[in-house]
């Protein structure tokens, strides 16, 4: 029970450094999914704009020659994309709350103020999370249209006004039975565990393990390889260092005393990554560089075949000192 | 909107969460002491002043079909009937020519209203088809028909059209939403016939399509749910007869046998059926029914589409005599003085007349609410406009009619520098981009929406914004009412 314990420790852990909690810096995670697109309609001339993460950020690249200021909520300088890089103003109302998880506005930030720019960046290039772009995604929707409104991120350029426009459209969630095969799984892996077979249940181990070790390579890659709104060296990085982690799982499975702890940390692994891919079963537009059925596909499969292996973990199997399923009494006290 | 201010508004959630159990009743009660009466008036009064004036504005576009088509092929105009057959025959039809390879998009436009702020473009269909597909040409590329009952627009990318423009000379348009309709279906299959993709006309099934869709929906889902309960039946049986639920006391396989014979004997059983297999049938029925439940409820969600649960109460509420209204006269649509406060309940809004999206459905909405109150009680509803250059007696007498607004609802218009200080005294946000299409110059508004309660003795007391629901303001407004007649 101890060695349980601590390959579930060590599983948890695993599972909690993923890309989620690298990339903090725009939000406490990025999203995987969202019911809700922001497209961009126009965008000045010269100006590079993009949506990242569906309807969270936006991504500006400015010319070198060019002075760009986006104005905030109330009209005041908000962000500046000049020569010394990217700035923002401190006593913009909207550096505070405009973020995944706004903070309380200082009594020192007045719109009416003038601004007190703050380098944030070095580059022409910057993304920020954008409220204006899903302003209107919980507005009145017109039952058979799926366009919500139009959004307006004001801004100046070299002094002179101008702007980025697009669009908010709604995406309706996929059907539920996405969540049917879990526990239709459950209930058939129970009807055969009750059968006390160890060579059973040493082959469900099998297919569970490998069907996890997919739904995490393929998890990973449908994260790591997203771009936003590039594939940073960093995100290949992380995807190269998951893949040394799920190789290293699939040695410690070859070695009998290990076996046991593989197993389980390859189970709650993937738990963990199937629990942050759920949103993809029930919101309408995913995010990952794989097309969305599939995703949702690795989501279903992380979930099913971890909630699987656990269930096949605990309720019954035990392992030998040489690695190999023995049985207990699914009665036994 | 409430929900990207409570995801978004920094300063706003923990003030606002502060501000919403202050209830609407008058002060003093609850034994508050001064000190806490006074921090939490400031709280409230903070919080409020924070949400208005950092709610995100709501955008009054200027031309509504440019919303519509952005992201369907068909725009109707809301408030003309057109015969359900019709626009079903139209929809297939443009649907038949997308797949067919000749996608086009249809604008209907069957009077001056349905152009919002581009009014002066009524009756110059060609004129607006360019305006129009030039707005749209950043997502759309392909050709757009503009049907009005002067005639025919097309553009094509700034290809020119003057050829396929001259094929629909000879179509007659008939007057109503029906001739507009007719006519469309027309230009659309001589378009296409000119452009070597005939198109037949689709028998008119205006209800029987989505019914068909969703009963497939339902079928299918119902396959899925079927073929998982054969799947667990399945393995069950097999477990259950590899390993039976009770073993026989006696063991032995002689001993099993004489039991499953006095149990059958007992239960009075055909004897080829053995006790597990009731079992099994029940469960299958039990797991069948729920799934038939989930998928029914599955096609009631689906249909309910995204009508997200708004909460009922107002963002904001403010005790009696915690926060005066600010004070205001301007003048209404007849030209007479409306000023707030009155000596009356009050709802407080802020309008676009030419809006064409969110400010008539929250019009509707504010009409609906005093509706449901008895005629003796209900307030009156000031809609100060956020648009002055649109504040002319046609376009608010022309929204008066097409909104069918009750006659509680008085317009507030004046001077630009008046309207400008009332907008900044309620934290009412407004920005004016011009936008400049084929010479022509749009003014499109953003603003916030919302709309206060100001009870009889000139008290703010609740702040809506929007999208609120007929109910929760109908509740504000009785709860004054109440308070009112208790005295």
């Amino acid at each position: 029970m101890r060695q349980r314990a601590i390959c579930l420790a060590l599983a948890l852990t695993a599972a909690c450094l993923t890309p989620g909690a690298a990339f903090a810096h725009a939000g406490p995670t990025p999203p995987v999914a969202t019911s809700f697109i922001a497209r961009i309609a126009s965008t000045p001339l010269g100006v590079q704009a993009r949506i990242v993460d569906a309807d969270q950020q936006l991504w500006l690249h400015v010319p070198p020659t060019t002075t760009l200021v986006v104005l905030g909520l109330a009209g005041e300088p908000y962000l500046r994309f000049s020569a010394r890089g990217v700035e923002i103003n401190k006593h913009s109302p909207a550096t505070y709350l405009n973020r995944a998880q706004p903070a309380t506005v200082p009594t020192t930030a007045n719109p009416r103020e003038p601004p007190l720019w703050q380098r944030i960046q070095t580059g022409r290039s910057y993304r920020w999370h954008e409220d204006r772009l899903h302003a209107l995604a919980f507005t009145a929707r017109r039952p058979t249209s799926r366009y919500l409104g139009r959004w307006l991120i004001p801004l100046r350029i070299n002094g002179r006004p101008a702007r980025i426009a697009g669009g908010l459209w709604y995406t309706p969630p996929p059907t539920r039975l996405w969540f049917w095969p879990i526990p239709v799984a459950l209930v058939c892996l129970v009807g055969l565990l009750r059968l006390r077979r160890p060579r059973l249940d040493a082959i469900m181990i099998a297919i569970l393990t490998l069907t996890e070790l997919a739904a995490i390579i393929a998890t990973h890659a449908l994260r790591d390889l997203h771009g936003r709104p590039t594939v940073p060296a960093s995100q290949l990085a992380w995807l190269a260092a998951s893949s040394a982690v799920a190789l290293v799982l699939v040695l410690l499975i070859l070695r009998p005393r290990w076996r046991a702890v593989a197993i389980l940390a390859i189970a709650g692994y993937a738990l963990a990554e199937g629990l942050t891919l759920l949103p993809t079963l029930y919101k309408g537009h995913t995010i990952g560089a794989l097309p969305p059925p599939l995703e949702r596909l690795t989501a279903l499969t992380a979930l099913t075949a971890s909630a699987g292996a656990l269930l096949v973990l605990f309720a019954g199997t035990s392992f030998d000192p040489k690695g190999r399923p023995t049985r207990r009494s699914l009665n036994s006290p | 909107m409430r929900r990207h201010l409570l995801a978004a508004g920094a300063g706003t959630r923990a003030p606002l969460a502060a501000a919403r159990p202050v209830p609407l009743r008058t002060t003093g009660r609850n034994g508050w002491t001064w000190n806490a009466l006074v921090v939490g008036l400031a709280a409230v009064t903070l919080a409020a002043a924070t949400i208005a004036a950092c709610a995100p504005p709501a955008r009054a576009d200027g031309d509504p079909a440019s919303d519509v088509l952005y992201s369907e092929q068909l725009f109707l105009p809301y408030d003309v009937p057109f015969p359900p057959r019709l626009q079903a025959q139209l929809r297939q039809l443009l649907a038949a020519g997308a797949r067919s390879g000749y996608p086009i998009r249809v604008a209907v436009i069957a009077t001056a209203y349905d152009l919002g702020s581009i009014g002066e473009l009524w009756g110059k269909p060609q004129l607006y088809a360019r305006f129009l597909g030039t707005e749209l040409s950043l997502v759309y590329h392909g050709r757009l028909l503009i049907v009005m009952p002067n005639g025919f627009g097309l553009y094509r990318g700034g290809n020119p059209v003057a050829l396929e423009q001259r094929s629909l000379d000879k179509v007659k348009i008939a007057p109503g939403g029906g001739g507009l309709a007719r006519a469309a279906i027309i230009a659309v299959r001589q378009l296409a016939a000119a452009a070597g993709h005939p198109l037949t006309l689709p028998q008119p099934q205006p209800t029987k399509v989505p019914a068909v869709t969703a009963a497939s929906h339902t079928l299918r889902n119902l396959l899925v749910i079927a073929a998982g309960v054969m799947l667990m039946l399945l393995v069950w049986a097999i477990s259950l007869r590899l390993r039976p639920l009770r073993r026989p006391s006696t063991g032995g396989r002689e001993g099993r046998r004489h039991r499953t014979r006095s149990t059958r004997r007992a239960l009075r059983l055909p004897g080829r059926i053995r006790p597990v297999w009731p079992l099994i049938a029940l469960l299958g029925t039990l797991v069948l029914i729920a799934n038939v439940a989930f998928a029914l409820a599955e096609r009631k969600t689906s249909h309910a589409g995204a009508a997200s649960a708004h909460a009922l109460a107002p963002d904001v509420t403010w005790s009696a005599g915690a926060r005066p209204a600010a004070a205001f006269t301007l003048i209404d649509q007849h030209a007479r003085p409306v000023s707030v406060p009155s000596g009356r309940t009050t709802i407080l809004t802020f309008i676009d007349p030419l809006c064409r999206n969110y400010c008539p459905l929250e019009a509707r909405v504010l009409d609906r609410t005093i509706n449901q109150l008895p005629a003796g009680s209900r307030p009156q509803i000031v809609a100060v406009s956020v648009n002055p250059a649109a504040d002319t007696r046609a376009n608010l007498a022309l929204d008066q009619r097409k909104w069918r607004l009750s006659p509680q609802w008085r317009w507030a218009i004046g001077e630009p520098t008046a309207l400008a200080r009332i907008w900044h005294t309620y934290g009412i946000t407004v920005q004016v981009v011009p936008q400049h299409t084929l010479g022509i110059t749009i003014q499109k508004i953003v603003h916030t929406e919302a709309t206060y309660l100001i009870d009889r003795h000139g008290f703010q007391r609740a702040l809506y914004l929007w999208p609120f629901k007929t109910a929760a303001v109908a509740a504000g407004l009785r709860q004054l009412e109440a308070e009112t007649h208790g005295g």
